[in-house]
């Protein structure tokens, strides 16, 4: 006998990244699930490690958003130390490096990708510590169908505007496809000179099909309280520690 | 209302649910010695079950300028021990001031391969050129078991050309000859074998260096596998015309 | 069995206009046998801020007495009361420290910032993914059909007393459906000046 582990919100999700000439696009849907609940409509997969180093995030929730903290951590104290901006390779190590000493028991599957001194870099690092580079690729649950608009619509140095249509067509593929994505998307636009962050962006599909008109307005009293007690706060003088 | 069953242990992506599926290397790895250094050859395919991962991978690592590991099996494991040996040789060429053999390096891989190997699913060829034995081939497999070869292939699609490589090899073979012969191999494995496939990657180690070339399969100089037709009188009764 | 709903119990919490409601059923079970009819599953951690805890009782109670060690630690260090935000990050990360062993607890915050009043409801998971909506949240056995009945209760800057009516009515809708909560909830609305504690009339099965 033995108990049935509680269920863990999970981004079963649809990450998306794509390079182009001289910049990235990443981008990530923002629908977070615990088994057929959606747990978060609007929770941000889009975690910023520095300036210009991203991470979008697939599987356990938890687990992304420490893992990311920890990485944002780590490279803010590198830069500080060094006085210089911290490289992608530098996160892909670090998180692969954490990753892999927990055997893939922490669920984490990231796209890591920004902008350094050597270029536009992107990459994926899986749960058990695996890691590849990519010039475009995409990962979660609605991977399947957000690969099949990359393969066939990516080529080498694209446009700024190409290839964000590109990773929002990809991202929006994912969400129409897959249960487990869906109610926005957000958008990071990585070029050696700015970081634009777009989003939410909510597709049309994602929509309430009717605006909630409908109005549950209940009068005045019409719970039934059996016993009431109202708290006072007491009022201490106040501390004002804002000089 | 939970609709996932305790005991149920398949992979189900709308939930996000991914029960340690390993992203590993279904590979074809071929090797051989001819009179001045080394052939190593490779396909390019990357897969977590049966989706595709990366179709472009770069299965052969570079240790030292004149020293390839090639990995097959667990993408993370083998990654990691890459890292790790590469360290270690490294470590060893600054205090001892001269390139380690490669001999002294396929030790250090047994090593890790042998001490983690319950928990490891890796096996590597490591192969290199060093100025004590010229060109030289070792077989590591899972378990950390070692043995110099002329020619091997390894990974799942080594047992298809397995035959082929015995009837190829001779003594004293000249560069070109043996870069055509593992190119071959390569071709044919990846034929026949499912996960493998992609692009063909060679590289050729020698006293100068080591050098890397890549054969794709819309470009000419792609290995040409043409296997018997198919009888075009059989099923008897439906009537078939050639293409 | 999950043991997520080896005692039962649900906890609801929603955000109006500078005020928030948060909502727990009073049963207490062992399975299907009610052995207490009269558990809070809702704690006052400060003034104005106000944490749930759902799931297994015993993991409750012992996250309770650590939040509330954290809580008094940080408020004597720091001479300051604690934001709603600050101890939503605080028990996430006291969560994710039993990452590979956790507590079977889903914890969830309500309350008021102590300086600006604005609204704060957030809920986690056993590990502490935080969820942090605008408009409200749910945890225990009975979220399912919260979350449900939420959606169409729930409207845009809600003033107290509205907040109080939408809050009491999702959870009594919940009590219909949900066997492992019940006997009867008390709804706790937040405001800049007060709290009112309110135990509403709820079926009794």
């Amino acid at each position: 006998m033995g108990h049935k582990a509680p269920r863990l919100t999970s981004t079963g999700t649809t990450i998306v990244a794509a390079a182009y000439k001289g910049g990235l696009v990443m981008g990530a849907d923002s629908r977070a699930t615990a088994g057929n609940i959606i747990a978060d409509k609007h929770c941000e997969k889009v975690h910023k490690l520095t300036e210009s180093i991203y991470a979008c995030g697939a599987g356990t929730a938890a687990d992304l958003d420490q893992v990311t903290k920890m990485l944002s951590g780590n490279l803010r104290l590198l830069e500080l130390n060094t006085g210089r901006k911290a490289r992608v390779i530098t996160a892909l190590r670090q998180a692969k490096q954490h990753l892999f000493n927990y055997q893939g028991y922490i669920g984490a599957y990231l796209l890591i990708g920004g902008v350094d001194p050597t270029g536009p870099h992107l990459y994926m690092c899986s749960a058990n510590g695996t890691t590849m580079a990519f010039p475009y690729t995409a990962q979660g649950s609605g991977s399947y169908a957000a690969i099949t608009i990359l393969e066939r619509d990516f080529k080498p140095d694209m446009t700024k505007e190409e290839a964000e249509s590109l990773v929002q067509r990809a991202l929006e593929a994912g969400m129409h496809g897959d249960n487990a994505s869906g109610n926005s998307l957000n958008l990071v636009v990585i070029e050696p000179t700015a970081t634009v962050f777009k989003g939410p962006i909510i597709p049309d599909f994602c929509k309430r099909p009717e605006p909630n008109d409908l109005e549950y307005k209940f009068n005045k009293g019409s719970t039934k309280v059996l016993k009431q007690k109202a708290y006072k706060y007491d009022i201490v003088e106040s501390m004002d520690i804002s000089h | 209302m939970d609709t996932m069953r305790d005991d149920q242990k398949e992979a189900i992506p709308a939930l996000g649910f991914y029960p340690h599926v390993d992203i590993s290397t279904g590979t074809t790895l071929i090797a051989m010695e001819y009179n001045g250094g080394v052939v190593v050859g490779t396909d390019s395919r990357t897969s977590a079950g049966s989706f595709i991962t990366s179709r472009a991978t770069n299965k052969i690592t570079p240790i030292t300028d004149t020293m390839v590991v090639c990995r097959s099996g667990s993408a993370a494991d083998t990654q990691c021990i890459a890292d790790i040996a590469k360290y270690h040789i490294e470590v060893y060429t600054m205090l001892e001031n001269e390139p380690l053999t490669i001999y002294r390096a396929s030790q250090i891989f047994r090593q890790f391969l042998y001490n983690y190997r319950d928990s490891l699913s890796a096996s590597v060829l490591v192969a290199g050129w060093d100025a004590k034995e010229g060109g030289q081939l070792y077989a590591l497999p899972i378990g950390g078991f070692v043995t110099r070869q002329r020619s091997t292939a390894s990974g799942s699609g080594s047992t298809f050309v397995q035959g082929f490589l015995d009837s190829q090899w001779r003594p004293n073979l000249t560069l070109n000859e043996c870069k055509a012969i593992v190119k071959q191999a390569v071709g044919l494995a990846v034929f026949r074998d499912g996960s493998s496939g992609g692009v063909v990657r060679l590289a050729t180690i020698d006293a100068n260096g080591t050098s890397m070339e890549l054969y794709r399969p819309d470009k000419p100089g792609f290995p040409v596998v043409k296997p018997p037709s198919a009888h075009l009188s059989f099923p008897p009764h439906v009537e078939q015309t050639p293409v | 069995m999950s043991i997520m709903s080896y005692n039962g119990g649900t906890v609801l919490a929603m955000a109006g206009e500078e005020c928030v409601c948060i909502a727990t059923d009073l049963r207490f079970g062992e399975q299907m046998t009610t052995v207490a009819t009269d558990k809070k599953k809702v704690h006052k951690v400060s003034d104005k801020v106000y944490v749930g805890l759902a799931g297994f009782s015993s993991d409750a109670r012992t996250m309770l007495e650590k939040i509330m060690f954290r809580k008094n630690l940080y408020e004597l260090r720091e001479s300051r009361k604690i934001r709603p935000k600050v101890l939503g990050e605080m028990i996430s990360n006291l969560c994710y420290q039993h990452r590979f062993g956790s507590y079977f607890t889903e914890p969830l915050v309500a309350g008021l910032d102590p300086d600006t009043h604005k609204p704060y409801i957030c809920a986690m998971d056993t590990i502490g993914c935080i969820a942090s909506p605008r408009d409200f949240v749910a945890v225990g056995t009975g979220q399912e059909y919260l979350l449900g009945v939420c959606e169409s209760y729930w409207r845009e800057n809600m003033k107290a007393d509205e907040l109080f009516e939408a809050t009491a009515q999702s959870m009594l809708s919940c009590l219909e459906r949900d066997a492992a909560s019940g006997w009867g909830a008390v709804v706790y609305t937040i405001t800049k000046d007060k709290v009112n504690v309110s135990t509403i009339k709820a079926r009794m099965d």
